[in-house]
């Protein structure tokens, strides 16, 4: 079975330290700070300080929320959301959780309720989606690594899987995303969610599997109208 | 190895890491393999995905200061809202307690015994002798209270 076993992290955002956001935004003119005295200033009330400090993570929070949203127009307004709720927590923030680990569960947190909002104003359906597209995705997944050369092809298939993964609700949006996407490793998702590591293993897979329903069902459905 | 067992090896496998005891299942059941080929759909689906980190504008960290110092003064704002009726019902509350301890009757004694008060024989008296439904005889009331009246001249 070996010529089944995906290659593990492909395309994944690394491994994440507790320290990793940063590595984007480093400036290598000047020493860094040690972020629990970062922390200690903002927590009483330096501004400046609370910047320096989330501008290391500032990246990979932007680029969770985006993800976890998929609509670029909302992803600054949620971030403030998360910045300023961070902010006004952060009085109470006592350090026995990492720094990065609690940032992101703020930020997963508001994304939820933003994703609860959304499916509560809106019908789950969206738009339709071209048969075409659905089988293409089939075959997509046969040679994962030459997904569709052609740019405008890709894109379409990119707003398809997007549609799929709007079907879901934003428990399992979020849980699949922070794993394929984020490249967030069971541990780490189990820690983010407050859950234990097997769940988060049990959920993965009933969620991969409720999106290939989704699939199923919406192939199915396009080639009945198609007929 | 069951393939009910194999639910929370699959995000193992997909990572490269499953055991090897769920490569020797693989190998033998055909369900499971269909299985895995589907699971890695999903995952070559959202590769799809990966796009660029936005950046946040210019904007962005003024507009978050003016919001945390709107956030403050709701706060304050909405502290005052509720200390205030707060603070009226506890001053009203702590006026009718003031107003209730002055309005007690003052100097009042307490209901003890006064040596020569007739109460204590009449009980003795009535228990004593009354004949089974507790009420004394005239006789002895009439000489008790004659008794009481000559030791309290």
């Amino acid at each position: 079975m070996s010529d089944l076993r995906p290659n593990g992290a492909r395309g994944k955002v690394g491994a994440h330290s507790e320290d990793e956001g940063e590595h984007a935004e480093r400036e290598p003119q000047q020493p860094q700070r040690p972020e629990r005295e970062l922390i200690e200033r903002a927590q009483q009330g330096d501004h400046q300080a609370f910047e320096v400090l989330l501008r290391r993570y500032q990246r990979r929070v932007l680029s969770l929320i985006a993800r976890l949203l998929s609509r670029p127009a909302e992803v600054e307004d949620v971030a403030q959301q998360v910045f300023l709720k961070v902010y006004l927590a952060l009085p109470r923030f006592d350090f026995r959780a990492a720094f990065s680990t609690w940032l992101y569960r703020v930020a997963v947190n508001e994304c939820y309720d933003h994703l609860r909002r959304q499916r509560a104003q809106k019908s789950p359906g969206g738009s339709e989606i071209a048969v075409g597209e659905l089988e293409e995705l089939d075959r997509l997944a046969a040679r994962p690594s030459r997904p569709a050369d052609d740019p405008l092809r890709r894109l379409e298939l990119r707003q398809t899987v997007e549609q799929l993964l709007r079907r879901l609700s934003p428990e399992d949006r979020v849980l699949l995303t922070l794993k394929e996407m984020e490249g967030f490793s069971t541990r780490e998702i189990a820690d983010l969610l407050k859950l234990k590591e097997n769940t988060v293993k049990v959920r993965l897979f009933r969620v991969r599997k409720r999106l290939l329903e989704i699939h199923r069902r919406l192939r199915k459905r396009e080639e009945g109208r198609g007929a | 190895m069951k393939c009910s067992k194999a639910e929370r090896l699959w995000e193992d496998w997909l990572g490269g890491s499953a055991p090897p005891e769920l490569e020797r299942h693989l190998a033998e059941c055909p369900r499971c393999r269909e299985q895995a080929q589907a699971l890695q759909k999903t995952s070559a689906w959202l590769a799809l995905l990966e796009q660029e980190s936005p950046e946040l504008s210019l904007s962005f960290w003024p507009r978050l200061w003016l919001q945390e110092s709107e956030a403050q003064a709701d706060f304050w704002a909405a502290l005052a809202a509720v200390a205030r009726p707060a603070t009226a019902a506890l001053s009203l509350a702590l006026l009718l307690f003031l107003l209730a301890l002055w309005g007690l009757p003052q100097g009042a004694e307490p209901a003890t015994a006064v040596v020569g008060d007739p109460q204590p024989y009449w009980e003795e008296v009535a228990g004593a002798d009354s004949p089974g439904n507790g009420e004394p005889n005239r006789d002895q009331v009439v000489l008790t209270l004659v008794s009481y009246s000559e030791a309290s001249r």
